[in-house]
């Protein structure tokens, strides 16, 4: 095997890592860079005025709120409750219940004394039926419908909600997210302060809120998980949404909107037809949608992107769940990047086709997949003797020190912009979590996600899998 | 491989290039270096700003007494006082000298603007301009940051500098967007002719949130005259023009039906759409057929607003058309649009079609034309009594009065529609007869909503006493706005009362009017004849309802039956449970009074009527006073009863003789200002 021809493919091998290793810390500098400039843009715009003058005013754009439920009968009427209660004038909460197999009809319409209301559907308009419309009898719900459909995924429930809503725009979000109560005035003013560009979609950061102490819909107190597996993912979403979507934001290159804190521009989200059925990454499929569909028509456009911590979520903290979840998430993207393949490097989507597409190709698709045969390639070289000692030990740390030297970045931005987790002891404890996550949870996310393209490639039927939440811990 | 012949050193064919480890240790170190500087930048950064928090929180609470002192001193204090405050003055001004020192005081002060009000705010004002700090904020707009720039801006705007306006201005066409629009809100803000200049010379667009932002500090001006904004529906600035009709929109302008109408030809979709809805929210039917005509050659979402126009607007004669567009158009919106328009005029002419099971009976369309045509042929049929029922000299009066301009749609109406009842002329109408028999009309032009409302606001509380009561006898539609703003903003919770009382009466009669007209001579709903109806209506505690119902119980008769069947639909389970119980009593109270031998009962249907009539008449004429319970009931509900007649008239008996002269004291007053 010692051949010369054997040598020089190994050395080969270990140039494209070293340049793909190289391009990534290029890549991930300047992303760095771009979000700390736009951060701070942000922060020095957003410095002036009063949100909540303009939530009174009766003209203030109209907005949607549409949040699919499917057996979320535990927790749907104190959910509803909190979207209910959030500050802006001109806004309706659309529960899509999607053929549930509980109760959470039922307690909706106990809860909010709900009446069927007569409605016309198109029967062009592809979904699954729909059996009812509800509104409440109270004036004080006058803001919340209920609509009954047949069991049709999250995408046909979402869909469903975008045709039937009335207003300008419509917000897609999970029914178990808490959401800040000033969330729809950043939204709606992100939507508005652009006037040459139309803005088709918002979209905003998801915070983890596992552990974190609720009460009456609103976040009392911000805490560190204390799970293990949330403290990972919590500085994994810091990383992501302050440093990485921050940075494609900047460059107005965002390819993907978190499907639990979504807005879209209705008009524009109906003419793409809305979300996808057949994909289980729906949230990023429409975004590449919208995004071709106004690169077609020609027609100015801008995806907003919102740094606040306005969405909260509770992350999984089973490893089972949490497999299950970022499986789907690799077959999303991969769905999602085959279904658009030919704008890859095609000039003709300008940064999208140039920039965006290929990163998300080269370094979310292909990257765990590298990193995967990296791996056995390691430790059959080390069997096989040709291990090259010092390449492998260099490179190596190089790529650690780098993850945690971007994480530490990560949490130094987190502190300097919202500090939000106030105790020393939190922010040590992150750090620690930079130190140790490439060996722990890293390999975590690489096995889920060639478990996800290995079900895509044998087509290994699948669906999103359940996602068990515990609920927000109750104020005392 | 082969041999170079130079060497005599092998050389493989195919190479692979050298990798340099040591640049890779070179990074690993980098990155770690990196690494060390952030994890020591976050403590550093965050000890740094709580330490920032801490001191500004310590320097706001030594200079707070300060401030205050400034603000509150007044030159009639005593002397010790005085000297303190001069000594004040000499201390504040060496700190002044302090660059740090004049930041901190600069932002308490800015701060503080934001919660006070009246004159403390104008001494904050003053305070400000007197300790110079202003000349910071005039530095700030030369800086060549721009969000230094803005921060001056913002400043200067918020302590209302007014020498700031010239300087200010400049920066409207800046091309640094957030300084710009600072500009304009500043503009706008500083003076009342702001707006004009900003819309006259901005040439860049003003985004929705911008235009929001931009009413609401004209909201905040006192004594604002808008000016006319019509004059900018020509302005070569897609945005100004939609910012004028907003601004048109929310001033209640509506003198600009031509402009706004030809804006609906306009090229621009969203100008055409803010057209349309001026249009809606103006009345403007003359505005139909500009609508209908450039209907075909717009996208859908022009359609659907104009197919909801013509929903608001439209009549009967235009279903024609709307059946025509069902029938021609392709887009499955615009149908079912088309549809509920239809159904808008006239409802119940489209019925569902979908899922329904046919039967030999029924020969439903998907558009009910014998609905339709039955209508018509009742139209007709009664059309042809029209002569009988109109006097002949009537109608060659009219036939000689040749009205200009008179629509032919409305005349088509007229053959088909007025003969079924005696309607109202329409203002037009009214006016161009006024014109034509030569009257002339009055110079004074009609207040608009918010001048009614600053008139109405400024006037004094035995004034408003008498304007309210005079609105609840006499108000219509005009006085709608002052009604709700009576009803939102007065602190006098009985004058609110009774403007909510009219006010409720008022949409009532809009919405029940004809079916109501036909089935009530009153032209009241049933369930509004009680006079428990607005009382309950103008309460949002589910208590105060039910106290109120278990009143009901005791003094209620039978005109609030209906009125608590009503209550039935209610959402609120306590309130339907407590209705139907009252009503299960009442009705048992009634009955043994009929029993032992109303006189109601023994009446025939018209005499009923009647009696329900004069009974009303009564009630009108008693309206003053009400029963001891109800009284009661107003204190319990915090609706104060404290008007001289409400406090004489259950009570005495006898007119005293300040009442005399009181009385005389109103009627030469009244005669004074009527001179005057």
């Amino acid at each position: 095997m010692n051949s010369g021809l054997f040598d020089i493919l190994v050395e080969y091998m270990n140039v494209v890592f070293l340049v793909f290793s190289t391009v990534l810390f290029g890549m991930f500098s300047i992303m760095g860079y771009l979000s700390a400039r736009n951060s701070i843009h942000y922060q020095n715009k957003n410095s002036f005025g009063d949100l909540s003058k303009v939530m009174a005013s009766p003209l203030a754009p109209s907005i949607t709120i549409i949040a699919p439920a499917f057996n979320e009968g535990m927790t749907i009427v104190e959910n509803v409750r909190s979207l209910l209660s959030l500050k802006y004038v001109n806004y309706e909460v659309m529960v899509v219940n999607d053929g549930s197999k509980d109760d959470t009809l039922e307690k909706l319409i106990d809860a909010y004394q709900l009446e069927k209301i007569d409605f016309t559907l198109d029967p062009n308009w592809k979904s699954k039926p729909v059996r009812g419309i509800y509104k409440s009898s109270q004036k004080s719900f006058s803001k919340l419908t209920v609509i009954d459909k047949e069991n049709g995924g999250k995408s046909d429930a979402l869909n469903t909600g975008v045709y039937l809503s009335e207003n300008r725009y419509v917000g897609c979000i999970d029914v178990d997210c808490l959401l800040q109560p000033d969330a729809l005035l950043h939204v709606v003013k992100s939507f508005s302060q652009r006037s040459k560009k139309k803005v088709i979609a918002v979209g905003g950061v998801i915070r983890v809120a596992n552990s974190c102490i609720i009460s009456g819909g609103n976040l009392e107190q911000i805490n560190l998980p204390k799970n293990w597996l949330a403290k990972f993912q919590l500085l994994e979403y810091t990383r992501s949404f302050l440093l990485g979507r921050m940075a494609w934001g900047r460059i107005d290159s965002l390819l993907i909107i978190s499907g639990a804190f979504g807005f879209f521009d209705r008009e524009i989200a109906l003419a793409v037809g809305g979300y996808d059925t057949n994909t289980v990454g729906e949230d990023m499929e429409i975004v590449f949608r919208m995004r071709r569909y106004m690169h077609d028509e020609n027609i100015p456009y801008t995806i907003e992107y919102i740094p606040d911590p306005l969405c909260w979520t509770e992350v999984p903290e089973s490893l089972k769940v949490l497999v299950k979840q970022r499986d789907r998430w690799s077959r999303g993207n991969l769905e999602t990047l085959k279904k658009h393949k030919d704008m890859f490097f095609n000039p003709k989507y300008g940064r999208l086709g140039m920039l965006s597409y290929p990163y998300w190709f080269f370094y979310e698709w292909l990257s765990p997949i590298l990193e995967f045969l990296g791996f056995f390639s390691i430790i059959l070289f080390y069997f096989l003797g040709i291990l090259n000692w010092d390449f492998f030990i260099a490179i190596t740390l190089a790529i650690y020190s780098f993850s945690v030297m971007f994480s530490f970045y990560a949490i130094l931005w987190d502190v300097y912009s919202y500090n939000q987790y106030t105790k020393t002891k939190d922010i040590l404890t992150l750090m620690f979590c930079a130190l140790v996550e490439p060996f722990f949870f890293h390999p975590i996310v690489v096995w889920s996600a060639i478990k996800g393209n290995y079900k895509k490639l044998f087509k290994i039927q699948s669906g999103w899998g359940a996602m068990t939440r515990k609920g927000f811990s109750k104020a005392a | 491989m082969h041999i170079t012949d130079v060497t005599y050193h092998s050389l493989p064919l195919i190479s692979s290039p050298k990798i340099h480890t040591n640049l890779l240790w070179d990074l690993t170190l980098l990155f770690l270096i990196l690494g060390t500087i952030y994890f020591v930048s976050v403590f550093f950064f965050r000890n740094k700003l709580s330490r920032q928090t801490r001191k500004t929180k310590n320097k706001r609470e030594e200079l707070a007494p300060i401030i205050s002192n400034f603000l509150f001193h007044s030159s009639e204090d005593p002397k010790e006082e005085q000297k303190k405050y001069i000594q004040l003055k000499i201390e504040i001004r060496e700190y002044l000298g302090n660059q740090r020192f004049r930041r901190t005081i600069s932002q308490i002060l800015f701060d503080l603007q934001k919660d006070v009000a009246g004159d403390t705010r104008k001494r904050l004002f003053r305070l400000y301009k007197e300790l110079e700090l202003h000349h910071d904020a005039f530095q700030k707009l030369e800086s060549w940051r721009w969000e230094t720039v803005a921060q001056g801006i913002l400043e200067l705007s918020q302590m209302e500098v007014d020498e700031s306006y010239q300087l200010i201005r400049k920066f409207v066409n800046d091309r640094r967007g957030v300084i710009r629009k600072q500009a304009e809100l500043a503009t706008v803000g500083l003076r009342a002719d702001g707006i004009d200049y900003v819309l006259d010379t901005t040439k860049h667009s003003i985004s929705e949130w911008q235009q929001l932002k931009l009413i609401e500090v004209l909201g905040k001006r006192v004594n604002y005259r808008a000016p006319e904004f019509k004059g900018w529906l020509l302005s070569q600035n897609k945005d100004v023009v939609l910012f004028a009709l907003r601004l048109i929109k929310h001033y209640n302008q509506n003198g600009a039906e031509s402009s706004i109408t030809e804006l609906v030809k306009h090229k621009n979709d969203e100008i055409k759409i803010a057209a349309i809805q001026c249009i809606v929210d103006f009345n403007f039917q003359s505005a139909l057929p500009v609508l209908k005509s450039v209907f075909t050659t717009t996208s859908n979402a022009v359609k659907i607003s104009i197919l909801n126009a013509i929903a608001i607007l439209g009549s009967t004669i235009d279903i024609p058309y709307l059946k025509e567009i069902i029938e021609t158009e392709g887009n499955f919106l615009v149908i079912g649009k088309a549809q509920s328009t239809i159904n808008a005029i006239a409802p119940e002419t489209i019925l569902p079609t979908k899922d329904i099971v046919s039967t030999p009976s029924s020969k439903t369309n998907n558009i009910n034309e014998g609905a339709v045509e039955e209508h018509h042929n009742v139209k007709e049929s009664v059309g042809e009594e029209i002569p009988e029922s109109i006097e002949v000299e009537d109608i060659e009066f009219y036939d000689e009065i040749e009205i200009p301009g008179a629509k032919s749609s409305e005349k088509e109406e007229n053959e088909s529609d007025s003969a079924l009842e005696i309607t109202t002329i329409p203002d037009s109408y009214s006016d161009q007869m006024d014109d034509f028999l030569g009257f002339v009309a009055s110079e004074e032009k009609d207040l608009g909503t918010e001048e009614l409302t600053k008139t109405y606001d400024e006037t004094l509380h035995s004034d408003k006493i008498e304007l309210v009561k005079h609105l609840g006898v006499s108000a219509d539609e005009r006085e709608r706005p002052l009604l709700e703003h009576i009803t939102a903003n007065e602190k006098d919770s009985e004058l609110s009362f009774l403007a909510f009382k009219k006010l409720k009466s008022l949409q009532n009669e809009s919405k029940e009017n004809q079916s109501s007209k036909a089935s009530n001579p009153l032209g009241i709903a049933p369930s509004q004849q009680s006079i428990f109806y607005a009382l309950y209506h103008h309460t949002d505690e589910l208590d105060a309802k039910l106290i109120l119902l278990e009143e009901l119980l005791k003094i209620g008769d039978v005109r609030d039956i209906p009125f608590l069947e009503s209550l039935f639909q209610e959402g609120e389970k306590t309130v339907v449970k407590k209705a139907k119980e009252v009503v299960v009593k009442l009705s048992e109270t009634i009955g043994s009074e009929e029993e032992e031998g109303s006189p109601l009962n023994q009446r025939s249907e018209d005499e009923q009527l009647e009696l329900v009539l004069v009974e009303n008449s009564n009630q009108e004429e008693k309206d003053d006073r009400i029963p001891m319970e109800l009284f009661l009931l107003y204190e319990q509900l915090g609706i104060a009863y404290d008007n001289e007649e409400e406090q004489t008239s259950p009570f005495d008996f006898e007119l005293s003789e300040e009442f005399f002269l009181d009385l005389k004291r109103d009627t030469n007053w009244n005669k004074e200002v009527s001179d005057e």
